[in-house]
């Protein structure tokens, strides 16, 4: 190309090289070809033999010009975008069975759609037959239900559906006395709805949509010929993980319970720790094509109605395909946009949910995530752990001071260590600062690039750690301490102060207990570090006033981000350390719950 | 609409406006004119600045919830408070290019010997910049968030220098003569920088009512700010850290020792101190920032958190001279103070007081 | 495009500020920096030119292995005209950067110092490197030699050594913190005297004393010191001569002959460098060096500096050994502690200051007595009345040396004189810095001997 482009503008041709050997290549295999092909030919005549006419086809393929061999595909538009977010028209089902079929089949596809089973049958009621079919998804339904309460009763001829409307009296079998009864008109819909079917969930539905929702979610939908209406049948059997212990948020004195897949089961757990009427679930759907089931609950008598409706107008109002999982809600329902701090907490343990709801927050589920939405959420939220109100004040509230010293340790540890070693030495004490000369005699790298290189690697050993499958998972921890450790300092990359600094930070943001907050801690200490490096104690000290006032500036639904610490001395500052179990009296009052106090000032009343 | 402001945010906000003046220069320049009655001079300031304030604070009473710009409106229309406006605006932004200059000098003299000032001053604007443009009044609860931990180290400061201390330093009582002590040494009242400020607070607060206990909370806090950090310098020199570059708290603090590890703080407290100027020059551009919004209108003044940042970076480096900052520092800014903290909102109060007692009457 | 544009733009400050401010960084980062943990100034005879001595660490003592050659610290010395100028040299010298943060002690050599230095302290002080709390040490030797000999194998890193030294001062009084700053303010006071720590090398100590020259030293004469016209530091306690019965008086400017009453001994008037007969540590620092203006005019013994720690208030404890008031041959040695508030009055109504100083003290009597004659009250009030008279004519005898002699207000008596006065022009008016050579001393003492150990016999009245 390069040559046909030169020689069009007149100057002088030259070729590439490369061309020029791909062209000898070329010709040379041509000649070669020629030849070979030539004498394969005449000994061919020659050569009876079978496999030397391979051989020598064999060799005419290596020498002769193969086509390439890539495979070309190229993603194309479609055209128009099928972004219509407009409802979908409402479809009604028919009396006539033959055309509900028609359409399920039509809107499954059926006939590529391997999972979804449609069973017709004929329905027997009050000795008539009728025709119907059952839809679902395999795999989602429970089949000894469909068939022990579904099938069964309306398959089988028993004495429980063989009356006919011809009947208008009732003859008592058990004494032959003759007893006239009156019999009101048979209506088939209320008959197998009152009597035919033994399920507890059982609806009758008009809206085909509706009905395949339901179908999708794990229900099954019963039509029967000359009904306008049909049945939606819960029968969800599909396999889920059961509650288990909290992966990612362990306590020691506390329940070992967490949430699951299933947004059922999550209610559930809710409802048994918070067994009250005023616990409202509202259930609200998101995604156009998921169709996911979110629950925003709360407690009724104690929230600030206004932050429900902001939560679920906020809900309602998202335009997507879908909502895969909690985090992704999240995102999109947080206020602050630019800035990468998380504002809403989420977490995996019901009794942590059941806290926040008697403090007046709400907490979102999303079926398919076993992580529940917070809402609001404050600084001080992401640095307490559930296990605060289950220990001793002194022990938590000690725990929760070395946890705040692990968000400062964790962010700007490192940029003061690279401040103090490159502008503000006299703060060392003088024995320290030349043993740290002397450990850095024979390392060649600055400071700052040692830094970089052991975050590097430390953050690379946590991220492998995440995804190295278990059977050399013990091996990975030793090789990173090897390398990280002993190795690096022996063959004089680090100094061994460095790698305490790492380890300590690396240490202090694991005791956060909040990973996509200990996660944004982890950012920035790169950009405090860079500060620390260009300006010192300065730089560190602009840097930690900006991100100060970044923390300041954020609000998660209303309520600032540092509100209990940056309340007037007037109110109470109830949410900052961990007091008593007898001194929680008023709810966190940034909140601004409908019920202010939570017990009364003496609720030890067996002691006064 | 804008969030308003608590009493306890405005308190520690306007504290910092004065810890900042007072580190920075006006602690050293009232030693450095009074001598051994210093510490007798800033009791005086305290109490003339706590009866200033009380004065103040009764009079801007009869206009509950309006600041000085909206009496000024109502004193003489927009005219006056256009006039009156961008008076405080050149003064604000006077103060705020002198802090930058006088943080970036003695940042450069112990910390950056080979960087130009000017990339010091551009990193303390950018800082200021970018916190002036998070808005939503962040920059109160953050200043509520370091004001008591600057506070708090003052009193520190003085008890870890205590064995160094010789109480005979504030003799003879009345230093360079009673006039000079005291006439003369109490227009370093310029030691209440952020009283400057309180006018500008009763449109912002929750409870304008209050304006009185705030001012009076204020004065009480700066003037024991005032005192001990007075004391802590009176104490440890006599005369001989007069003629240093630096500011003499931040000498103080290198003398203090606990042992052989809590040796040569210094660098700690330049720490929380820049936290603290940083903050005491976004409350300046903010107060900028609201007086211009506040004149032409505007619905967003982000737009002029640019050009005003420009036009103080500009001045501070035009700042080369120790004359010229010995000048802004010694003389101008004292006079500034007492036209733009007393003078004139004594005058629009006054005069607004006495405008609606004649409209009432009529 | 805006947002690229925006993202362009922060890059780039980013890179501007890196490279800005890198300079300050690569300049002050630890490891193109060396540390001087001491400095040492002479001044060249027949010469303008100083001699700046710079003792660094070995940073092979802070090492796992190091040896014990390895805990020398290394000595540079450099003549130049002015320390900026020895410093700069010394830069170019070593390479890295020189950084006077973690200096520890400045020394000046006795006759540098006898011709003036607030020149060297004030760049000294104004340095912005320099801690304001390094002690200042003034030689009777080369402060070269004493920077060499300060090195003892008690301790590995001789930093500490620096570090702690003064500290003795809490309970013993040989010595004082006296730190670079506050003696600069006092030089700079012209009605204030300046001291300084007093080092000299010890006489007797290992080898270390034998070869005071070193190859790194610039020096061509390095002399063991001799003893200095002012014979402030009396005989050594070897020699039990009896003194004669006179009152202290001056025999010249430059000496005064100390006796003591009653025959009695003065046991803490020893001589620091005899005193030690031998020991690992070539250097000693007990006693004081007084500056009148910015000029060494004399030292102070151990028992004058006691005193002087004493009207500092720098000393909580310390051990004093008095003849005994029951046997003259006979020593007590009393632990004077407790001492409550040091009340000074100055009078300034008459010509001369009068200053009039009282002391509250607590002590207990260290050592057993064995008297069979005197009950126990008795024997309280003999050794109560025998330590207050010591102390009493001590005291005495330093604070008219100070005025006297020296006529240098090195205990800033003049600040208690300022609470009489008025305005700064009224106390200039009174011309205190040539009154003080004319002041007059009443000291008193109210001592309590509170326990002693005493061997009772049969029949004694408790």
């Amino acid at each position: 190309m390069a040559c046909e482009a030169r020689a069009a503008r007149g100057s002088l041709l030259r070729i590439e090289p490369r061309n020029f050997e791909i062209y000898l290549y070329i010709t040379i295999s041509y000649i070669l070809n020629y030849y070979i092909v030539t004498c394969n030919v005449y000994f061919s005549y020659i050569c009876k033999y079978y496999f030397l006419k391979e051989i020598f086809m064999n060799i005419k393929e290596l020498f002769t010009y193969h086509p390439k061999q890539y495979y070309n595909f190229e993603l194309k538009s479609t055209g128009n975008s099928l972004q219509n977010y407009e409802p979908a028209p409402k479809q009604n089902v028919s009396s006539n069975i033959e055309l509900n079929l028609k359409y399920i089949q039509s809107k499954y596809q059926t006939n590529i759609n391997s999972d979804i089973m449609i069973r017709t049958f004929n329905l027997i009621a009050q000795n008539k037959t009728y025709k119907a079919f059952l839809v679902y998804i395999d795999g989602m339904v429970d089949s000894k239900l469909i068939n022990d309460f579904v099938l069964e009763p309306l398959m089988l001829r028993s004495y429980s559906n063989t009356y006919t409307e011809n009947i208008n009296q009732l003859i008592s079998e058990n004494n032959n006395n003759i007893s006239v009864k009156k019999i009101t008109k048979f209506n088939l819909e209320d008959y197998i709805y009152d009597s035919l079917i033994p399920q507890n969930n059982l609806t009758k539905k008009t809206e085909l949509n509706k009905l395949i929702e339901n179908v999708n979610s794990g229900n099954c939908a019963l039509f029967i010929d000359t009904l306008e209406i049909a049945f939606d049948i819960d029968i969800k059997g599909f396999k889920q993980r059961s509650v288990d212990t909290p992966q990612n948020e362990n306590i020691i004195n506390g329940p070992q319970e967490a949430f699951v897949e299933n947004i059922r089961v999550n209610t559930s757990l809710l409802r048994r720790i918070l067994n009250n009427e005023n616990l409202i679930i509202e259930s609200i759907q998101v995604g156009e094509i998921s169709k996911t089931q979110v629950a925003v609950c709360y407690m009724h008598n104690i929230i600030n109605p206004e932050l429900v409706k902001e939560i679920k107008y906020r809900i309602n109002n998202l335009k997507l395909d879908s909502l895969i999982s909690s985090g992704q809600l999240a995102q999109l329902i947080e206020e602050n946009e630019k800035i990468d701090i998380p504002t809403l907490l989420e977490t995996e343990r019901p009794d942590k949910c059941s806290k926040f709801l008697m403090q007046g927050r709400a907490v979102i589920l999303v079926n398919g995530n076993p992580y529940a939405i917070i809402a609001p959420a404050v600084l001080i939220d992401f640095l307490a752990s559930p296990e605060d109100t289950n220990l001793k004040t002194l022990f938590a509230n000690f725990l929760k001071i070395l946890r705040i010293l692990a968000y400062f340790i964790t962010l700007l540890a490192p940029g003061m260590f690279i401040a103090i070693t490159g502008f503000h030495h006299e703060l060392l004490p003088t024995e320290l600062l030349f043993s740290i000369l002397a450990s850095r005699e024979h390392v060649p790298f600055p400071i700052i690039f040692e830094l970089i290189l052991m975050e590097i690697s430390f953050e690379l050993i946590r991220e492998s750690g995440i995804r190295v499958p278990a059977p050399i998972g013990a091996t990975l921890g030793i090789v990173g301490a090897l390398i990280l450790g002993d190795a690096a300092v022996s063959a004089h990359i680090v100094s061994p102060i460095l790698i305490i600094i790492v380890a300590i930070t690396g240490l202090s943001s694991f005791a956060i207990p909040d990973f996509a907050f200990s996660f944004h801690l982890r950012i920035y200490r790169f950009l405090f570090t860079l500060l620390g490096f260009c300006a010192g104690f300065i730089g560190i000290g602009a840097g930690l006033l900006v991100y100060i006032n970044m923390l300041c500036s954020m609000s998660s639904f209303g309520v600032s981000f540092v509100s209990p610490l940056t309340s007037s001395l007037s109110t109470h500052l109830n949410s900052f350390f961990v007091k008593p179990a007898w001194k929680y009296e008023k709810r966190p009052g940034f909140i601004q719950p409908k019920k202010k106090y939570a017990q009364p000032k003496i609720s030890k009343k067996w002691r006064y | 609409m804008e969030r308003k402001l608590g009493n306890f945010e405005v308190i520690n906000s306007l504290i910092m406006m004065s810890i900042a003046d007072i580190v920075l220069t006006s602690a050293g320049i009232l030693i450095k004119e009074v001598n051994s009655a210093s510490l007798l001079t800033s009791c005086l300031i305290s109490i003339l600045g706590i009866i200033i304030t009380f004065i103040m604070c009764k009079l801007s009473k009869n206009f509950i919830g309006k600041d000085i710009l909206n009496i000024s409106e109502y004193l003489g229309g927009k005219f006056l408070k256009t006039i009156v406006g961008f008076g405080f605006v050149i003064y604000f932004i006077l103060i705020l290019a002198l802090f930058l200059r006088q943080t970036s000098d003695a940042m450069q003299l112990i910390y950056y010997p080979l960087t130009h000032i000017i990339f010091i001053i551009a990193l303390l604007s950018i800082a200021t910049g970018i916190i002036a443009s998070f808005g939503n009044n962040s920059i109160f609860k953050a200043t509520s968030l370091i004001v008591p931990f600057l506070y708090t180290a003052i009193f520190l400061i003085f008890i870890g220098n205590t064995k160094n201390f010789n109480i005979n330093n504030m003799f003879p009582i009345f230093g360079n003569g009673f006039n000079h002590s005291f006439i003369k040494g109490l227009t370093n009242i310029f030691t209440f920088s952020g009283l400057s400020y309180l006018f500008f607070f009763p449109s912002k607060l929750k409870k304008p009512e209050e304006i009185t206990k705030i001012g009076l909370i204020f004065s009480i806090l700066n003037g024991v700010y005032l005192i001990f950090c007075v004391a802590d310098i009176l104490f440890l020199f006599s005369d001989a850290m007069n003629h240093s570059q630096l500011p003499p708290l931040y000498i103080s603090v290198r003398y203090i020792e606990f042992g052989t590890f809590f040796q040569r703080m210094d660098a700690a407290f330049i720490f929380l101190c820049v936290l603290g100027l940083i903050s005491a020059l976004n409350i300046n551009l903010y107060f900028i920032l609201e007086i211009l919004k506040n004149i032409t209108n505007l619905s967003d003044s982000k737009p002029l958190i640019f050009p005003c940042l420009l036009t103080s970076f500009g001045i501070a480096l035009g700042l080369k001279q120790d004359s010229t900052l010995d000048f802004l520092e010694n003389s101008l800014s004292k006079i500034l103070f007492i036209v733009f903290t007393f003078v004139v909102p004594l005058i629009i109060f006054i005069g607004a007081i006495i405008k609606k007692k004649f409209k009432y009457t009529q | 495009m805006k947002s690229v544009l925006k993202w362009f733009i922060i890059i780039m400050t980013i890179i501007i500020f890196l490279y800005a401010f890198s300079s300050s960084y690569y300049s002050q980062n630890i490891d193109h920096l060396d540390y001087v943990i001491a400095l040492g100034i002479d001044k060249l005879p027949n010469s303008d030119n100083l001699s700046v001595t710079f003792e660094f660490a070995n940073l092979g003592s802070f090492s796992e292995n190091s040896s014990s050659e390895q805990t020398e610290p290394i000595i540079n010395t450099i003549i130049a005209p002015t320390i900026p100028n020895a410093l700069t040299i010394m830069n170019a010298y070593i390479g890295k950067q020189l950084n006077l943060s973690h200096c520890k002690v400045i020394a000046f050599s006795e006759d540098f110092a006898k011709t003036g230095i607030l020149d060297e302290v004030s760049f000294l002080t104004h340095n912005i490197q320099i801690r304001p709390t390094t002690n200042v040490v003034v030689t009777d030797c080369n402060a070269v030699d004493y920077l060499k000999h300060s090195t003892s194998s008690l301790e590995q890193v001789l930093t500490k050594y620096y570090d702690i030294f003064p500290t003795s001062s809490e309970y013993t009084g040989y010595t004082s913190n006296i730190p670079l700053g506050r003696f600069y303010e006092n030089l700079l006071d012209i009605n204030s005297g300046a001291v300084t720590i007093l080092g000299s090398l010890v006489e007797n100590a290992d080898s270390k004393n034998e070869n005071p020259s070193s190859s790194n030293s610039q020096n061509s004469d390095v002399s063991v010191p001799s003893k200095s016209n002012n014979t402030s530091k009396s005989s050594d306690t070897n020699n039990n001569s009896n003194k004669e019965n006179e009152s202290t008086k001056m025999d010249n400017k430059n000496t005064i002959t100390k006796t003591i009453q009653n025959n009695k001994q003065d046991y803490q008037s020893f001589d620091p460098k005899s005193a030690i007969s031998e020991g690992d540590r070539g250097a000693e620092n007990m006693g004081l060096a007084v500056f009148k203006d910015d000029k060494y005019v004399g030292s102070l013994s151990t028992i004058e500096t006691l005193c002087y720690s004493l009207l500092k208030d720098e000393v909580d404890n310390f051990v004093l050994t008095i003849t005994s008031p029951f046997d003259e041959a006979e020593k007590v040695d009393i632990k004077v502690g407790d001492l409550s508030q040091l009340k000074t009055d100055i009078d300034i109504s008459k010509d001369t200051p009068v200053i009039n100083i009282k002391f509250n003290l607590t002590a207990e009597v260290i050592n057993v007595l064995d008297n069979q004659n005197t009950p126990y009250d008795k024997t309280l009030e003999k050794l109560n009345f025998a330590l207050k008279e010591y102390l009493t004519e001590e005291f005495k005898s330093y604070l008219y040396k100070t005025s006297r002699e020296y006529n240098s207000d090195i205990n800033e008596f003049y600040k208690i004189a300022k609470r009489k006065f008025i305005t700064n022009s009224d106390f200039s008016n009174y011309d205190w810095a040539n009154k003080y050579e004319t002041a007059e001393f009443n000291i008193e003492f109210n001592e309590d001997i509170i326990s002693t150990l005493i061997i009772r016999h049969e029949g004694d009245r408790v």
